[in-house]
C-alpha cells in the first residue's frame, strides 16, 4: 500500500558508523530482506524506519513523503518484534485490538477486524487467552496479527522466524508469504539467516558493517554472490585460493596448490592475469565422479556427516584447503577413502583477493 | 517425581524458627482475652473488656490511629509519585552516573532514623512554627522513599522495554504508553513497595518520638506511652488489632501481587 | 530527547531528597562542627560511659546477626528447596511478623519474659526453677527480641539467593563424585555467599540503629546508641552528645556499606532493608 525509499541513510554513534549511506527503494507490495550478521546495521536501519532512532543523515520517504518529522506513534508502520513484545497483562483480543482502540474505532468494527485478522493467522477462538498461556508459535501469530490489523502502510519484521523450531519455521514461512502477498503490504524483513531471507523475500540486500554489499533477487545472491564475504554468508562452504592466468579461449586457468582449475572467462572479468583470487563453490554443486577429467581433483575423505537429506563430506589432500562436497544420498563412503571431486566450471564464483 | 532436596536438620531448624516467630504473637492474642489485669497462663476466663478499653479516650489509641493513617497514606502516595518516576529514570534510560543516582534515591535507607530525626529537629527549631503533623510527615516521606524505589526498580529491571516500542508503533503516544503499558506491568513492584513503605511509616517510632508534638502523636508512641503508665492487656487488645490488620494486608498482597515480591 | 526525559523523570525525587534530606543533613553537620568543633566527638571517645554504649551496641548487633544467620540459613535452605504445600503457609509465617510493628512484637516478648511472664510461669509450674528468672530488662531479652525482629530479613535475603542457584549445578557436582556435605561446602555455600553478606549487613545495620527493641526490652538501665540519642535530647538536653552519637552511628553504618561495596563490586546491587528495630 505504499512505497518505501531510503536515501543516503546514515547513523553514527560518536565515532562508530552503524549505517553508512544506505539507499534502497521498495516498490508497493514488495518484500525486501535486510540480511547480515549481528552488528551489520540492519536492526538500526529498521529502527530508523520505525522512528525509534533518528538518522544522522539521509532521508526516509514513505509514498514519497519524508517521515523525519513524524513521531513513531504517528507513522502507521506495523512492527513485528523478535521477542514478540506481547502485552502480558492483556488478552490476545486486547493485544490485537490495542492499535484499533487508539484509532478510536467503534466497538463492533474493532471486534470484526480482530476476528478477521485472527482467522487470517489461523488463531480463531483464542481471544481470551493471555500470552503466557500460548505456545511460541501461537504467540508469534498474535504478534503478526497485532502488527497487521491496523492496516499499516509498511510492515517491518525483525527476525520473524528465529525463535521457532524447524517444523514451525517451514510452516510460518509459507504463512507469512501468503499473508504478505494476500494483503499486498510493502514489507522489510531483518534477518541473519540466509535461508529465511531467500525463502521469503522478493529481493535480498546483504549488509555488512553498515554498508550494502549486494542487492539482488534471492537466486542471484544465492548463486552469484558478489564477494567472498557474501558467498561465505550465503553458505558457500568451499573456498580455494589460487592465481589466475590469462584467457585460454572462453576459459581461464587458475593455479591452486599446483593443480589447475578452469573458470569461465565471464566469471573473472576484469581480473588481471597473475592476480591472487579466491574460488568459491557451493557444496551441492560439487560432484563425486569415477574418472579423472578437467576440473577434477583427487583427495581423501577426512570427515563424513550424515544430515538426512544429504551427506556432507570433507575431502583433503587435493588442494591446500578442505573441499566440502555434499552428496544426495546415503553414501557408504568411509573415512580415508580416496575420491575424485569434480568442480563444474560454470558453478565457480571467482573473487579477486584484496 | 522430583527428588527431595532437603535434609532433616534444616527441616527441624525451620520448624523451630517458625514457632519462635509465631510465639509472641499467639501469646498476645490469647492474652487479649484474659479477664485479669495481669496476664496469667492459662487464662482464667474470657473477657472483651480490654477491647472496649481501646476506644476509650484515655488511651488516645483511636486518635493515634487516625494520625498514623493520615501520615502513612499521604507519605506513601507522595512517594509513589516520586519513587516511580525516579525508578523509571534509572531503569529505562542509560547514562553515566545512573548507579550513583540510584544510590542517591535510596540513600535515606543508610541513615539511622534517629540521626535524621535529630537533624530535622534542629532545623525545625531554627525555622520555628512547624506544625507537628508536618514535622513528622517530612521525616516519614523521606525515609520510606527507598522502599518504593527499590521494589519498583526490581520490577523494571526485568521489564521488557520493547513493549513500549510495540505500543508506540501501534499508535500510542508517550503518555498513553506510560499509563496503558508501563505502569500496569510494573504494578506488582509498585504495590509491594507501597505496602512496605506504608507499614514502615505506620510502625515508625524513633523519628516520630523525637518529632511529635503534644498535639500530634502517632499510634505506636501512644502505645508505648500507655505501656509506661499501665501495663495491662489493653495493650494486648490493640496489638491483636494490629496483628489482624497485618494478616489482612498479607492476604491481600498474596491475592493481588503474590508473595514472591518480597523474596528479592 | 531521551536524556531530557530521564532528567525530567528524576527531577521530582532529586529535588525532594536534596531539599528535605541532603541539605538539612549537611547544614546541621557543618553548623555543629563550626559551633562546637570536635569537642563532642572527643568527649564521646574519651568517656568510658559512651564507649561502653558503643561496645554494647556493637556486641548486641554482632550476636544477633550471628544467631540470625545460624538459625536463618537452615530455614532459608528448607524454604528454598521444599516441595511441600506448606511452603505458602511458611512464607506467610515468615512474612507476617515482618509486617507487625516492633512495638507489638516487643510487647509480646515482655509478656513472655517478664517476672510474671509466661516463661517463668511455665518453668516454675514445671518445677524446673525455684525463683523467677529475671530475663526482661537485660541484654539477653534485647538480643532475643532483636533476633525475632531480624530473622525474617535474613531468611528472605537468603531464600532469594538460594532459589536462584541452578539445581543442575548440584546434580553436576554429584555426578562428578561429590557427596551432599561436600557439595554444600564447595558449591551451594559459596554461591549463596552474596545473600549471606547482604543479609548480614542489612541485619547488622538494623540492629545497630534499633530503638524500640532495646527501649522496651532492655529497661531504663540498658542503653544502645539509638536510645541514647533520644535520651540525650529529651531527658538530658545534651544536644552536643546527641549530635556526636548520631554522627558516629551514621559513620559506622556508612563505613560498613563502603566496605561491602568495595569487596563485592556489584552493579544494581540488592539493597538493604528497613530500620524499625
Amino acid at each position: 500500500m505504499a512505497t518505501l525509499e531510503l536515501i543516503g541513510l546514515t547513523k553514527r554513534f560518536g565515532n562508530f558508523t552503524a549505517v553508512d549511506n544506505m539507499s534502497l527503494k521498495a516498490d508497493d507490495g514488495e518484500m525486501i530482506a535486510l540480511l547480515g550478521g549481528s552488528g551489520c546495521g540492519k536492526t538500526t536501519t529498521l529502527r530508523m524506519i520505525a522512528g525509534f532512532a533518528e538518522p544522522t543523515e539521509g532521508r526516509i520517504l514513505v509514498d514519497g513523503a519524508d517521515v523525519a518529522k513524524i513521531p513513531p506513534y504517528k507513522r502507521n508502520i506495523g512492527i513485528f518484534f523478535q521477542n514478540y513484545a506481547l502485552f502480558p497483562h492483556m488478552t490476545v483480543f486486547e493485544n490485537v485490538a490495542f492499535g484499533l482502540k487508539l484509532q478510536k474505532l467503534k466497538k463492533p468494527e474493532i471486534a470484526q477486524r480482530v476476528a478477521d485478522i485472527l482467522s487470517l493467522v489461523k488463531l480463531t477462538g483464542l481471544d481470551e487467552r493471555y500470552p503466557r498461556e500460548l505456545s511460541g508459535g501461537q504467540q508469534q501469530r498474535v504478534a503478526l496479527a497485532r502488527a497487521l490489523v491496523t492496516r499499516p502502510h509498511i510492515l517491518l519484521l525483525d527476525e520473524p522466524l528465529s525463535n521457532l523450531d524447524a517444523k514451525l519455521r517451514i510452516e510460518m514461512q509459507v504463512e507469512i508469504k501468503r499473508i504478505q502477498k494476500g494483503l499486498g503490504i510493502t514489507t522489510i524483513i531483518v534477518t541473519h539467516d540466509h535461508e529465511e531471507a531467500v525463502s521469503l523475500a522478493d529481493r535480498v540486500i546483504v549488509m555488512h558493517e553498515g554498508k550494502i554489499q549486494q542487492i539482488g533477487s534471492p537466486n542471484e545472491i544465492f548463486e552469484r554472490p558478489c564477494s567472498a564475504f557474501v558467498a561465505d554468508f550465503m553458505g558457500f562452504s568451499t573456498f580455494i585460493q589460487g592465481t589466475i592466468g590469462p584467457a585460454e579461449g572462453e576459459m581461464r586457468p587458475v593455479t591452486c596448490s599446483g593443480k589447475l582449475l578452469y573458470v569461465p572467462g565471464g566469471a573473472a572479468e576484469g581480473i588481471a592475469p597473475g592476480s591472487p583470487v579466491t574460488l568459491a563453490i557451493r557444496s551441492e554443486n560439487l560432484q563425486l565422479v569415477e574418472e579423472e577429467g578437467e576440473n577434477t581433483l583427487s583427495g581423501v575423505i577426512s570427515a563424513v556427516t550424515y544430515k538426512g537429506t544429504t551427506t556432507r563430506l570433507e575431502v583433503t589432500g587435493c588442494v591446500a584447503e578442505t573441499v566440502c562436497p555434499a552428496v544426495n544420498e546415503y553414501t557408504q563412503r568411509q573415512l580415508g577413502e580416496p575420491v575424485l571431486v569434480h568442480i563444474p566450471a560454470q558453478r565457480i564464483c571467482v573473487y579477486k583477493n584484496v | 517425581m522430583r527428588e527431595k532436596r532437603v535434609n532433616i536438620f534444616s527441616t527441624i531448624v525451620a520448624v523451630l524458627v517458625m514457632l519462635f516467630l509465631i510465639a509472641p504473637l499467639v501469646v498476645i492474642v490469647i492474652a487479649s482475652f484474659t479477664p485479669t489485669a495481669v496476664v496469667v497462663f492459662p487464662p482464667k476466663g474470657f473477657s472483651l473488656k480490654w477491647y472496649e478499653n481501646i476506644f476509650s479516650s484515655s488511651t488516645h489509641f483511636m486518635e493515634g490511629l487516625a494520625n498514623s493513617l493520615k501520615i502513612g497514606l499521604l507519605a506513601t502516595l507522595l512517594d509513589i509519585l516520586l519513587g516511580v518516576t525516579a525508578a523509571l529514570s534509572v531503569c529505562r534510560h542509560d547514562f553515566k552516573g545512573k548507579n550513583a543516582l540510584l544510590n542517591y534515591f535510596t540513600s535515606p535507607m543508610y541513615v539511622p532514623s534517629v540521626a535524621f530525626a535529630f537533624v530535622l529537629l534542629q532545623v525545625y527549631s531554627q525555622i520555628g512554627g512547624v506544625p507537628g503533623a508536618l514535622r513528622i510527615f517530612i521525616g516519614h516521606f523521606i525515609i520510606i522513599l527507598p522502599y518504593i524505589v527499590r521494589n519498583t526498580v526490581s520490577v523494571l529491571h526485568v521489564f521488557n522495554w520493547t513493549l513500549e516500542d510495540a505500543a508506540t508503533s501501534l499508535g500510542a503516544n508517550p503518555v498513553q504508553v506510560f499509563f496503558k503499558i508501563t505502569i500496569p506491568v510494573a504494578r506488582p513492584g509498585i504495590v509491594a513497595g507501597a505496602l512496605l513503605a506504608f507499614l514502615y511509616s505506620f510502625d515508625e517510632v524513633a523519628l516520630s518520638s523525637l518529632l511529635s508534638t503534644p498535639k500530634f502523636i502517632t499510634l505506636p508512641i501512644r502505645i508505648m506511652n500507655y505501656m509506661e503508665l499501665t501495663f495491662d492487656p489493653t495493650l494486648a487488645a490493640i496489638s491483636t488489632f494490629l496483628i489482624a490488620g497485618s494478616l489482612v494486608l498479607i492476604v491481600l498482597m498474596d491475592k493481588f501481587v503474590g508473595l514472591d515480591m518480597f523474596v528479592k | 530527547m531521551r536524556k531530557k526525559q530521564a532528567f525530567l523523570l528524576a527531577l521530582p525525587a532529586v529535588l525532594a531528597l536534596t531539599v528535605f534530606f541532603l541539605i538539612p543533613m549537611l547544614y546541621i553537620l557543618i553548623k555543629t562542627l563550626v559551633a562546637n568543633g570536635l569537642s563532642d566527638f572527643i568527649r564521646f571517645f574519651t568517656d568510658p560511659f559512651y564507649l561502653d554504649i558503643l561496645w554494647t551496641t556493637v556486641r548486641v548487633s554482632l550476636v544477633s546477626t550471628l544467631v540470625s544467620l545460624l538459625l536463618g540459613y537452615p530455614t532459608a535452605y528448607y524454604m528454598a528447596r521444599t516441595q511441600s504445600r506448606m511452603k505458602k503457609v511458611m512464607m506467610v509465617i515468615i512474612l507476617f511478623p515482618f509486617l507487625v510493628s516492633a512495638v507489638v512484637r516487643s510487647y509480646g516478648w515482655m509478656v513472655i519474659l517478664g517476672k510474671n511472664g509466661l516463661l517463668n510461669q511455665l518453668l516454675l509450674g514445671l518445677g524446673l526453677i525455684q525463683k523467677p528468672l529475671s530475663i526482661l530488662n537485660t541484654e539477653t531479652a534485647v538480643i532475643i527480641g532483636m533476633i525475632h525482629l531480624l530473622i525474617p530479613y535474613m531468611i528472605l535475603s537468603l531464600v532469594g539467593v538460594l532459589q536462584s542457584i541452578d539445581p543442575n549445578v548440584e546434580y553436576a557436582a554429584y555426578s562428578l563424585g561429590a557427596g551432599p556435605a561436600e557439595t554444600f561446602c564447595k558449591v551451594i555455600f559459596p554461591l549463596s555467599l552474596p545473600g549471606i553478606i547482604s543479609g548480614c549487613v542489612m541485619v547488622f545495620t538494623m540492629s545497630m540503629t534499633s530503638y524500640v527493641t532495646p527501649k522496651l526490652l532492655g529497661g531504663s538501665k540498658f542503653r544502645m546508641m539509638a536510645t541514647m540519642v533520644v535520651q540525650e535530647i529529651n531527658v538530658s538536653f545534651d544536644w552536643g552528645a546527641a549530635s556526636a552519637i548520631s554522627y558516629i552511628l551514621l559513620a559506622v553504618i556508612l563505613l560498613i556499606q563502603v566496605l561491602v561495596v568495595l569487596s563485592t563490586a556489584g552493579t544494581m546491587k540488592r539493597l538493604g532493608g528497613g530500620k524499625n528495630a
